[in-house]
């Protein structure tokens, strides 16, 4: 009954689903997406446990990402989710010690039709977070497949 | 040489062969890789010095088997 191929048996979904790091079954379609980008690079990719309030991904064992997607097109929203993300980061680096901190960085998913809109908001939003000394990590944000980085 | 098989269809399956293949380079450190199947790009990008090696698997070769077939019915 089973026949060649494997779809027949107990797994009915075509393309599967991702799990963590804890075994749970991985839903937000934000770190999903951004893990896609990482892992067609050929980069190894960790959903983390997201129990504790952690950043989303470990890219290759030394790198932590924290995502966030950016559906308003607002500057103040975006700077909130950006000392949201930041925290993250921060409490994931509470119990461990400094010599022994992975780099991590903040990366927005960019959920706008055009790039100039969400571009425009997402760096006024970082500049209003970096001018409140609310993020002190590296933030990068996807969209259409690439990344781009904040200066 | 290490042959690898991928399971294109089972997104967690991909997601753990891309940390077995670099774990394996990093461990084994071959001279060449051997793929059976659809080879992903950034095997080559990621490993400009492992030579990589393809092998057909069997739904390619049925597929070149059935194109020549339908070729020279043609002819």
């Amino acid at each position: 009954m089973g026949g060649y191929g494997g779809l027949s048996g107990k797994n009915k979904d075509k393309d599967g689903c991702y799990y963590d790091s804890g075994n749970n079954k991985v839903t937000d379609k934000n770190a999903i997406e951004v893990a896609e980008y990482y892992l067609k690079l050929g980069m190894y990719v960790v959903f983390l446990n997201d129990k504790y309030s952690r950043p989303d991904l470990l890219v290759d064992y030394e790198l932590l990402i924290e995502v966030k997607g950016v559906t308003s097109p607002n500057p103040s929203q975006i700077s909130k989710q950006l000392k949201k993300a930041s925290r993250q980061i921060e409490s994931e680096y509470s119990h461990v010690p400094e010599d022994k901190r992975l780099p991590a960085k903040i990366m927005l998913i960019l959920q706008q039709e055009t790039f100039e809109i969400g571009y425009h908001a997402i760096f006024e939003g970082y500049k209003e977070a970096k001018r409140k000394n609310q993020v002190h990590f590296e933030v990068e944000f996807l969209f259409q497949g690439k990344v781009y980085t904040l200066d | 040489m290490k042959i690898a098989v991928i399971i294109e269809y089972d997104k967690e399956a991909h997601r753990l062969f891309v940390g077995g293949v670099n774990a394996m380079v990093k461990k084994i450190q071959p001279t060449a890789i051997v793929v059976c199947g659809k080879c992903p790009e950034w095997i080559a990008k990621k490993f400009p010095d492992i030579q990589v090696v393809k092998i057909k698997n069997h739904s390619e070769m049925w597929h070149e088997r059935e194109k020549n077939k339908w070729a020279d019915t043609e002819d």
